[in-house]
């Protein structure tokens, strides 16, 4: 967006809302899991959406974890609902070509274990970019 | 988000409609809005940080300042969360009464809620017989509780005051008042045909927004979404409460939604009144230690509060989630955008029922 004169820093503002105790809850969740630190992650959200939006988020992560049963356990573990629809971080396309590179693998004889690894590693590098 | 466009476009933090501060951000292509982006922050509160480490009997006067609007629900889900932990239990009288309170209070929110709504619309003389309207259901509040908006009516175990007979007399004219009245306010909304030109068919909110944003309450349930968490209540379900639910998905569902809500409250206070028994209005118990989330339904949607106290009663943690928070995060990223003209932008923010005070509790 254009600088204008009028609009304030919001970081401040921003930061208090993501340390409430459910939002921080849903932020500590997602961080731990694609092993970001906790700092870098809420700076990324501060930039990428708005006030409302990061009021929101735990929210919006109770209903992606109440909808987890309908996933399969590679969507699952990349957290790739979540980070498409629920907290848009990454483009659709992306993430499905990253669930496509882990399916391989796995045809290709290396351990679900390992290509989800390696899947989790691939995200964590989108949304440090 | 960071995108070029034709204008982008401030409204509020202070803004004839508003009835509380918030700034939103429309990214317009001439007249259509593209996006949007709300700026909250004016007036934070920060009171869980102010509820922790002391005890209950402070914190529940907190509770309920925590919205001007809505205070009794605030004040009703910290209490039961309190009496989840502790195990008290509560007189059935009480428990009827309760729910007498709580609903005047969503009957005088959402008189409010469609009052601010016609007034946005520049429906003024609608506006004003509503929020006449509402001074009858504030009234009786102040009749039952004492006191019009922070009545501290629920305590653990009970509630303050009961209801005498004369008070119940009252009530029953009040709500035959209400009721009289609103059917020919609620046919003057529904056949306006210039209420319909800006209400229907705008701020579009579909029911897979809903489910992506999580949004509660009558925001929920004008878009076919059946949630309301009235249905988990014990109270409630002895009364056979079951929620109403629209499928318009605009403006006018979530103003006609509240009518229909105001309707069903005047059910359920004379069924209280029909079914309540004589006896107790306080039972005993002592707060101790232990953790709880318990839901309940304010005006606006699900209100959480996550309760942990420690052995003297004292709060150690405490987290909540006002219904306003998923409401306002749905009207700004799904129905505002796409709305045709920035004139409707108000109206459709309005037609969300936004609380500002909860929302930055």
């Amino acid at each position: 967006m254009t600088e204008y004169l009028y609009e304030k820093d919001l970081r401040g503002m921003k930061y208090r809302i993501l340390t409430g105790p459910f939002q921080d809850n849903a932020v500590s969740k997602i961080s731990e899991h694609f092993g970001i630190n906790k700092q870098e992650f809420r700076k990324i959200l501060i930039e990428n959406f708005d006030m409302s939006f990061l009021e929101n988020i735990h929210a919006r992560y109770q209903v992606w974890e109440s909808d987890q049963n309908s996933y399969d356990k590679i969507s699952k573990e990349l957290y790739s609902k979540l980070l498409t629809e629920y907290l848009p971080l990454i483009e659709k396309a992306d993430m499905n070509s990253v669930i496509d590179d882990v399916k391989y693998s796995i045809e290709n004889g290396t351990s679900a274990d390992e290509a989800i690894m390696k899947g989790k590693a691939h995200i964590r590098e989108m949304i440090l970019v | 988000m960071k995108k070029t466009v034709d204008v982008s476009l401030p409204i509020g933090p202070v803004h004839p409609c508003f009835k509380e501060p918030a700034r939103i951000k429309c990214s317009t292509a001439g007249e259509h809005v593209l996006s949007a982006e709300i700026e909250l922050g004016y007036v934070k509160k920060g009171i869980e940080r102010i509820m922790r480490g002391r005890p209950w009997q402070e914190v529940m006067f907190l509770a309920e300042r925590i919205c001007g609007i809505c205070s009794v629900i605030h004040n009703m889900v910290f209490i039961e969360s309190v009496e989840r932990i502790s195990d008290i239990k509560v007189p059935k009288r009480a428990a009827y009464l309760r729910v007498i309170v709580n609903e005047l209070d969503r009957i005088q929110s959402h008189l409010l809620a469609n009052y601010s709504y016609c007034y946005t619309i520049e429906h003024e003389t609608l506006a004003m017989y509503l929020l006449n309207l509402r001074e009858t259901a504030m009234d009786q509040i102040e009749l039952i509780t004492g006191a019009r908006v922070t009545c501290a009516y629920i305590i653990p175990g009970g509630v303050r005051f009961d209801l005498s007979k004369e008070s119940e007399k009252s009530l029953l004219g009040a709500l035959e008042k209400i009721e009289k009245d609103l059917i020919r306010y609620n046919r003057m909304f529904e056949s306006g045909p210039l209420i319909s030109l800006r209400s229907r068919d705008v701020g579009i909110l579909s029911k897979e927004d809903v489910k992506e944003s999580h949004a509660v309450g009558p925001t929920a349930r004008a878009s076919g979404i059946n949630i309301d968490q009235r249905t988990n209540h014990p109270t409630y379900q002895d009364l056979g409460f079951k929620p109403i639910v629209r499928d318009s998905c605009d403006n006018y569902g979530r103003i006609m939604i509240r009518f229909d809500e105001v309707f069903q409250s005047i059910e359920l206070i004379r069924k209280c009144l029909e079914k309540m028994p004589d006896g107790l209005i306080r039972g005993g118990g002592e707060v101790g230690a232990g953790e709880t989330t318990w839901i309940g339904e304010a005006p606006r949607g699900e209100l959480t509060y996550r309760v942990r106290t420690d052995e003297y009663g004292r709060i150690i943690d405490i987290a909540i989630q006002t219904p306003s928070i998923m409401n306002i995060e749905a009207c700004g990223h799904y129905m505002l955008k796409g709305v045709d003209s920035a004139a409707d932008v108000t109206a459709t923010f309005i037609s969300s029922d936004p609380c500002i005070a909860c929302n930055e509790r």
